[in-house]
């Protein structure tokens, strides 16, 4: 018997986790397979929408781009919670996160509510906007005047990271920002063989490699201000390759965000498993089932046929990609405890094709913000009533908003992930 | 320029007309007519039918997302990702990924526990083997 089980193991579900051990509670996390955390790019997003205000002056803060969400989407989850809740929901879930990636080198830094998004650079080409992002790629930021030369790294064989191209596509991208056009200076190096990003990472964790590279480097980076690299330089040892690099080099080595296959996205998702074990979270297979009993939930179960039975449970198992959300005798419906799922525009209730196709490639698709309806505790509702009174939701399950018009994913994670572990601690401390 | 556009549409209607009623006369006479000789230079090159069986394994294999993730499994020479997609996308080059199956099948509940796909490698590699002959005759 547990205080707390969570299912779903990525963002949410490990701050979940760890805000309802920080508490004391007994707490088990059941996930089933890597999901949309292990694809991240390597930024953690927390809010930005020009596309929205329609205020004269554009927000500029982090802040500012929140209360911008909080006026203008009603159904995100940062209005359903509030205003002072999501920010401390923010800043909390943030400082957990920090603490869970400290031991593996990935921690980001300090999040400031009252500053800007950075401008970082994208191994797509141009600047990305971020709140803030794991350690290997803060240290650049384009959204400001860049004293010097910048080295960008081209490997030989990567055909994931076009230098020359993310070269001319930051230098585009800043004549936007009406700084000045930073200069690059390309340094190829060659290591003899190809190899996907994941692979070269690994392949680089071999110290006689890495210093294969340190050798193609050393004497070429006199004069430069910081050098922009692919973000492959090494997986478990990351940290140990970046940091020797920098130190043989002199000056500052900053990863790009990655695209897919990506580095980054496993770093985390590894140091966030890792983590959970760390806190002691049990760590448990997929769910397939529950039961319930007098209209609260008494357990799950698992593949191997276990029932795990808890005071409170979190539901953190994330949308299409890690199969939160999914299609059911031709509905939209969350996978486990079949709730029903609304988009920004309200319930969804598909039967055809209408409601989920569109005129324009332009407009706004509510697959893209499919996901249950919570109240401001972050009970998930069907037909309009709290589903269980123990259970929470956490993260991407959570419709009504869509990351990509709004980069919120990581900011929607940290304060649902926080708030609904310490809810569940406070529920399961009510169970009888 | 209305003039010279109806003038050209007016023309194009008459071109296609004629050939709908040349079309309607010689049909009984003639057939259907194809690019016969282009057809017969290109077979060497055609994919061959697909085998009703192969279906089956083409539902099983093509939930492969490419994502590359996989790569974290095994050793740091191993390519599950490039395997996995090779005969996700082709299965009729699974001859490629033949030599690679007993690895795959090593790793394979490893990768099944990260793939965001779920997909089921042991199923995968199953298949492959037990249909390369099929997938290979064209």
């Amino acid at each position: 018997m547990f205080d707390v089980v969570i299912v779903g193991g990525g963002l949410s579900g490990t701050i979940a986790a760890l805000a309802a051990r920080k508490q004391g509670a007994k707490v088990a996390l059941a996930a089933r397979s890597w999901g949309a955390t292990a694809l991240s790019t390597g930024a953690l997003d927390i809010a930005y929408t020009p596309a929205l205000s329609r205020a004269h002056q554009l927000p500029r803060t982090l802040a500012e781009h929140v209360l911008d969400i909080i006026a203008h989407r009603r159904r995100h989850p940062y209005a359903v919670l509030g205003l002072e809740r999501t920010v401390s929901g923010l800043l909390d879930g943030f400082d957990l996160l920090r603490e869970a990636l400290g031991p593996y080198d990935l921690a980001p830094p300090p999040l400031n509510l009252e500053a800007a998004n950075l401008s970082l650079a994208s191994s797509l080409g141009g600047v990305l906007p971020a709140a803030s992002a794991l350690a290997p790629h803060v240290g650049l930021e384009f959204g400001v005047p860049v004293a010097g030369k910048i080295g960008v790294l081209s490997i030989d064989g990567l055909m994931a990271f076009d230098a020359q191209r993310i070269a001319t596509a930051i230098s585009a991208d800043t004549k936007n920002f009406d700084v000045p056009t930073p200069e690059f200076e390309l340094l190829r190096v060659a290591l003899g063989f190809v190899a996907p990003p994941l692979q070269l990472a690994r392949t680089l964790d071999d110290q006689v490699r890495a210093d294969e590279l340190h050798a193609q480097l050393r004497g070429r980076t006199q004069g430069l201000k910081a050098l922009l690299t692919p973000p492959v330089l090494g997986f478990a040892r990351a940290h140990h390759v970046r940091t020797r690099l920098q130190e043989s080099l002199g000056i500052p080595v900053v990863e790009s965000l990655a695209h897919l296959p990506s580095v980054p996205g496993a770093r985390l998702q590894t140091a966030l498993t890792a983590s959970q074990a760390q806190a002691g979270v049990t760590q448990l297979g997929e769910v397939i089932g529950s039961k319930a009993s007098a209209g609260k939930l008494c357990s799950l179960t698992l593949a191997g046929g276990q029932e795990i039975q808890a005071g409170a449970f979190v539901l953190a198992s994330g949308r299409f990609i890690a199969g939160g959300v999914g299609w059911q005798a031709q509905h939209c419906r969350e996978a486990l405890f079949d709730l029903p799922v609304a988009s920004e525009e309200g319930p969804l209730e598909a039967d055809g094709p209408d409601a989920v196709t569109r005129v324009s490639p332009m407009e706004s698709h509510p697959l893209m913000t499919a996901g249950v309806v919570v109240n401001p505790v972050l009970q998930p509702l069907a037909e309009g009533r709290v589903a269980y009174p123990n259970l929470f939701a956490a993260g991407m399950v959570i419709g009504g908003f869509a990351s990509r018009y709004s980069l919120c994913a990581d900011g929607v994670a940290l304060a649902t992930g926080l708030l609904a572990g310490r809810a569940a601690v406070n529920k399961a401390g009510e169970t009888p | 320029m209305s003039s010279y556009l109806s003038m050209r549409q007016l023309n194009a209607l008459w071109v296609l007309g004629w050939a709908l009623v040349r079309h309607i006369i010689t049909y009984p006479f003639v057939g259907r007519r194809v690019p016969g000789p282009w057809l017969k230079r290109i077979a060497a090159e055609s994919l061959g039918a697909v085998p009703k069986d192969a279906w089956g394994m083409f539902a099983c294999t093509s939930g492969c997302l490419t994502c590359g993730l996989c790569d974290v499994v095994g050793t740091a020479t191993d390519r599950p990702s490039q395997w996995l997609a090779g005969i996700a996308r082709h299965p009729g080059d699974s001859s490629l990924a033949l030599a690679q199956l007993q690895r795959l099948e090593i790793l394979a509940p490893e990768i099944e526990r990260l793939c965001p796909a779920r997909l089921k490698v042991s199923t995968v590699v199953a298949l492959v083997r037990a249909n390369h002959g099929m997938l290979a005759v064209r």
